[in-house]
Order: C-alpha cells, then sequence, then structure tokens
C-alpha cells in the first residue's frame, strides 16, 4: 500500500480541509504510518468476503436498521429560532445568510 | 473530597452542611487548584447555578430529594446545557452557545444537581492526553508534569483534585476509563445504548458512551442511576422493555483474564506487576481467575482506528462555518467551508477527518471499513462466548501510567496504542469500569479494569466494590 501526496491533497479537497505546504510532509508521514497499522485488519482469518460485507442486512449477524420516531411537532413553531439564529454567523430577515451559491 | 456522596447527602439532609456551603468549598477549592491543573474551560453562569441551588432547596424542603440533590457536578465541554458556552475543545466551537440541555442535563436537573462548570477534553473528545485541546493541556493532579489522560481529562482531574465529587465525560475508546486511571478516580463506561447521547457533541456514533467519575464505585453508580434510561431522542437507545434489571448469576465470581493479550511487549513494568497482584487479591478474596482467550483481540484497536475515523469525517462535516461556529469568508462558500474548518480543527481533528475520508473512499471502503465492521461482528461473538465462561474480564485499563506531557504528541500512532486495552470495549459496545488499583512507586495512579455484558453494570458495581475494599 502507498499512501501518496496527490492521496493527501485529494483527500484534503474532499475532507474541505486545507494541509499547509509546511505541515504536509507531517502528515503524509503520519497518515502511512495509521493506514499501514490498521491494514493489518486485513490479515484477518474467518472474517466474510467483501460481497458479505456489502449485504449486513437483517439476515446477517449483525443487525442494522433504521430508528425513525414520529413525524410529530413537539415545539410551537419559532419557539428554538432565536436563540439558534444567535450562533449563525450572517444573518439577514430571520434567514442564515450565505455567499451566493449560483452565479 | 473524601466524603461519599451517601455522606454529602445525609448532611445536607440533616443540614449540618448547607448546599452553599459545599458549593462554596467546591468553588474555593477550584480557584485554588485548577490554575495549575487547568480542568476546566469555564463555570457556568451564576444563574444556572443559583436556580439549581434554589431547586435543590425545595427537593430537601418537601422531601423529593435524591441522593444528588444539592451536590455540584462538572461536564465534560462536549454536553450541551441550555445557555450555556460548550466548546468541544475546539476553536471552531469558541463562541457557541448551547441552544437545549442533553437529556443527561435534563436528568441531572432535575435530580437537583448543581452543574458547576465545563471540563476540558481532547478536541471532539479525539485523543488520549487532553493535548489536542486548543485552549491547553489538563495536567494530572499527582504530578503536573505529567497528562491527565483523555479525552475527558477535565473531568477526571477535577474530581481527583478534590474540586467536585462527581463529573460526566464521553467514552469512544477509554476517553472516560483512561483518565480515571491515570488520575487515580473511578470512571464508568457505560453500555452502548444505556444513556441518552441526545445534546452531546457526537464523535464515533457506534461507539460514543457517556459516563460518571466519582471518587468510589458507590459514587459512580448513584450518578449511573439518575443518567441512564430509554431516551426518544438518541435512535440507540435501549427501550425499558429489554432492560431486564437483576439477571440469573450476578452473585457468581468468575473473572476472566486474557492473559496473552495483557501480558505482552510496550507493556510497563509497574502496571504488570500492580494488574498481578489486584488478580491476587481478587482470588484471595475468593473470585476464581480463568484465562480466557480471543482470537481476534489484537485487531481491535486496527479496527477502532478504521471506524471511528470513519464516523469521525462524517460527524465533523456539519462543522461548516455556515449555520454554527467560526466562520471565515471566502469567495465562495466552498471556498469559506476550506477557511473556517482549516482555522477550526486543529491537528489530530485534521487526522482522523482524512483517514475518516480515505477509508470511506471507493476505492478503498472495502479493504478498510467494511473488513473493520466484518472483525467487529468477530470480536462481539467472541466476547459472548468468553461471557459464557466468565462473569466478567479483568484488564489493565491502561498499558502505562501517565506519560509526561510532549512525549507522545508528535507520534499519533503511539498515542493510539495508549487505547490497546480500552477500545476492545467500545467496538463490542458492553460496559467497564476503571477503578484505582495502586500507585507506582513513583506514586502515579493506575487503574484495574473490568468489564460484563451488555447491560450488566450491576455486575461492575459489585465486583468493584469487592475491589476496591481488597486496595
Amino acid at each position: 500500500m502507498s499512501f501518496t501526496e496527490q492521496d493527501l491533497d485529494n483527500l484534503s479537497n474532499l475532507a474541505r480541509i486545507t494541509i499547509a505546504p509546511d505541515e504536509k510532509q507531517k502528515m503524509l508521514a503520519d497518515m502511512q504510518a495509521i493506514l499501514g497499522y490498521v491494514s493489518e485488519i486485513n490479515n484477518t482469518e474467518g472474517a466474510r468476503s467483501k460481497e458479505q460485507g456489502a449485504r449486513m442486512d437483517a439476515k446477517d449477524e449483525i443487525l442494522l436498521f433504521n430508528v425513525v420516531r414520529e413525524d410529530v411537532v413537539t415545539n410551537e413553531t419559532g419557539s428554538n429560532t432565536d436563540a439558534i439564529l444567535a450562533n449563525a454567523p450572517k444573518v439577514k430577515n430571520g434567514f442564515v445568510e450565505v455567499e451566493q451559491v449560483l452565479k | 473530597m473524601n466524603k461519599t456522596l451517601k455522606q454529602l447527602h445525609e448532611e445536607l439532609k440533616s443540614g449540618s452542611l448547607t448546599i452553599e456551603a459545599l458549593v462554596e468549598s467546591c468553588r474555593k477549592t477550584i480557584s485554588e487548584k485548577d490554575g495549575d491543573i487547568h480542568a476546566l474551560l469555564g463555570i457556568y453562569s451564576e444563574e444556572l447555578i443559583n436556580s439549581q441551588i434554589s431547586r435543590a432547596k425545595e427537593m430537601f424542603a418537601n422531601g423529593k430529594a435524591t441522593t444528588l440533590t444539592g451536590i455540584p457536578i462538572v461536564l465534560k465541554d462536549n454536553i450541551l446545557v441550555k445557555g450555556e458556552h460548550a466548546t468541544g475543545g475546539s476553536k471552531i466551537l469558541e463562541n457557541y452557545i448551547a441552544t437545549y440541555d442533553a437529556t443527561v442535563v435534563k436528568k441531572l436537573k432535575e435530580a437537583g444537581t448543581i452543574l458547576i462548570g465545563r471540563a476540558n477534553m481532547d478536541e471532539f473528545a479525539m485523543g488520549t492526553s487532553t493535548e489536542n485541546s486548543a485552549y491547553g493541556v489538563t495536567k494530572n493532579p499527582n504530578d503536573i508534569t505529567r497528562v491527565a489522560g483523555g479525552s475527558s481529562g477535565g473531568s477526571a482531574a477535577v474530581v481527583a483534585y478534590g474540586g467536585v465529587p462527581m463529573a460526566l465525560g464521553s467514552d469512544t475508546g477509554g476517553s472516560i476509563r483512561g483518565p480515571a486511571a491515570f488520575c487515580g478516580v473511578v470512571g464508568l463506561k457505560t453500555t452502548y445504548g444505556n444513556v441518552s447521547r441526545s445534546g452531546v457533541m457526537s464523535m464515533g456514533s457506534s461507539l460514543d458512551q457517556i459516563g460518571p467519575f466519582g471518587n468510589s464505585v458507590s459514587d459512580v453508580e448513584e450518578v449511573y442511576n439518575i443518567i441512564s434510561g430509554y431516551d426518544v431522542k438518541d435512535s440507540t437507545s435501549i427501550p425499558e422493555e429489554l432492560r431486564d434489571k437483576k439477571q440469573e448469576g450476578s452473585n457468581k465470581k468468575v473473572i476472566g483474564v486474557p492473559w496473552n493479550f495483557v501480558d505482552r511487549k510496550g507493556i510497563d513494568a509497574d502496571v504488570l506487576v500492580n494488574f498481578k497482584a489486584g488478580i491476587e487479591k481478587m482470588k484471595s478474596a475468593g473470585y476464581t481467575i480463568k484465562d480466557v482467550s480471543f482470537k481476534h483481540l489484537e485487531k481491535a484497536l486496527a479496527v477502532y482506528y478504521i471506524i471511528a475515523p470513519a464516523e469521525v469525517s462524517s460527524n465533523q462535516a456539519r462543522y461548516d462555518g455556515i449555520r454554527y461556529g467560526l466562520s471565515l469568508p471566502g469567495d465562495t462558500s466552498i471556498q469559506s467551508y476550506f477557511e473556517s474548518r482549516t482555522a477550526g480543527f486543529g491537528a489530530e481533528v485534521r487526522r482522523r477527518i482524512l483517514i475518516g475520508t480515505y477509508v470511506l473512499s471507493s476505492g478503498y471502503y472495502d479493504a478498510y471499513y467494511n473488513k473493520a465492521n466484518l472483525v467487529r461482528g468477530l470480536l462481539q461473538k467472541e466476547f459472548e462466548e468468553v461471557f459464557k465462561d466468565a462473569d466478567v474480564i479483568a484488564m489493565p485499563t491502561t498499558p502505562s501510567p501517565a506519560f509526561k506531557i510532549g512525549e507522545k504528541i508528535n507520534d499519533p500512532l503511539l498515542m493510539y496504542l495508549e487505547d490497546i486495552f480500552t477500545v476492545p470495549v467500545n467496538i463490542v459496545g458492553v460496559p467497564a469500569i476503571s477503578i484505582p488499583s495502586g500507585k507506582t512507586e513513583s506514586g502515579l495512579p493506575l487503574g484495574m479494569q473490568f468489564i460484563a455484558p451488555n447491560m450488566r453494570e450491576d455486575m461492575l458495581f459489585t465486583i468493584g466494590k469487592d475491589f476496591e475494599k481488597l486496595i
């Protein structure tokens, strides 16, 4: 496994995080060491094939299901708006204001 | 603070101690000691403290006081209290004010506890030493050149130096048990799904649990009794009907020890000697010690450092500088994400987001994330098997006593290895407790960890109280 500087650039772009040029070599070395260490799980005996892994549904040992609650209003409309907007960096007319998305 | 919660309760009830005097003595200790230790990031507003004092007095007056009524508590700073700051130890939330109470906070308020302040932590609970806090390291009260452990280092340290008799932390891979061991207090990681996480900043959602710190097993049990319970607001919460109370077998006394996992390269000699001595004491107190073996336990740390970063990378996506938190301008909104996240997150958080992004990327998903989930399944099965032969499993809490500040911070993998004995518990979901097991020759506390099957915190309390008496 080789984790390259190009991989690091791609990841930081995907994750919306900039790695400064002077941090890059250290981050690269850390990532290589960590990914090298965690790769050892690929040598696990008894772990099933990836096809089985992709189907971790009710038939499998790990039971995964969605938990949803009743879609009912539990508070008065607008009762939390002020407190929530107070944390927003920019607010306009009761809305969170952002940079124009489509130009 | 040498008194138990029950003793404090009796004194408050009889009137030999007033709530105001207790709160005042805690605040005095904090103001004397926290300058050196830096366990706290802030004290809650006088308004909140006073309103809880009034509530507690009322509860005593009308006979509705609980054991925790009137007793001060500190919360890890990833737990929301309405109208109060909550930073998660991060610069990105430096000015954030919580808009609602976490479920655990609601329960603590209803129980009449006095919420005193916010405890320091590794940024968003990522770390083993509290060195990743954006607000400076918490020092170990036993030796201020050493770390208090992490990520709930502030919660452990403030109880250890006597600032408050109880605190809450969160445990994703050992973040309650580790600092409890390093500081010399009791820390409980509860069963996954036992305590609601509504209103607690998410880190690794399939791993995170809230739990208490205290000076004794019975104190931790008192706090546990208040905070546990089903909550509709946490979709992973265990429904009441599945919370079978006392089950058969809680009087059995078989302790399983995975000797070949514990007696390993890299474990500190003092830790091993102390652990063996602790096990011997349990044996002489009538417990049966059984050697148990796991095939996949060595893989638990690798599984953890795939699953946790994967979940971190998605949970941290919410910090975008748009709705709340640090916001720096950019030419486009995407550019402003880059600016805000880069400036707001520290090195470890960024590192884990990148690892998580990598293991979830389409080319590597099967090799890492999927594989980790499969091995997780194997480990869960193995624990079930071992619990057929043993009532609890014992391991040291940490492979070393508290290390020096700065010793491991530049080598993340070395730091991760500190979690070797605690992460399997989070991978599997079961409860575990760390109890002080004595000290090294140089006076550093060590911790004994007991692990029980799901929802068997009661066994940890029973065995833990026995263990405490022997130390």
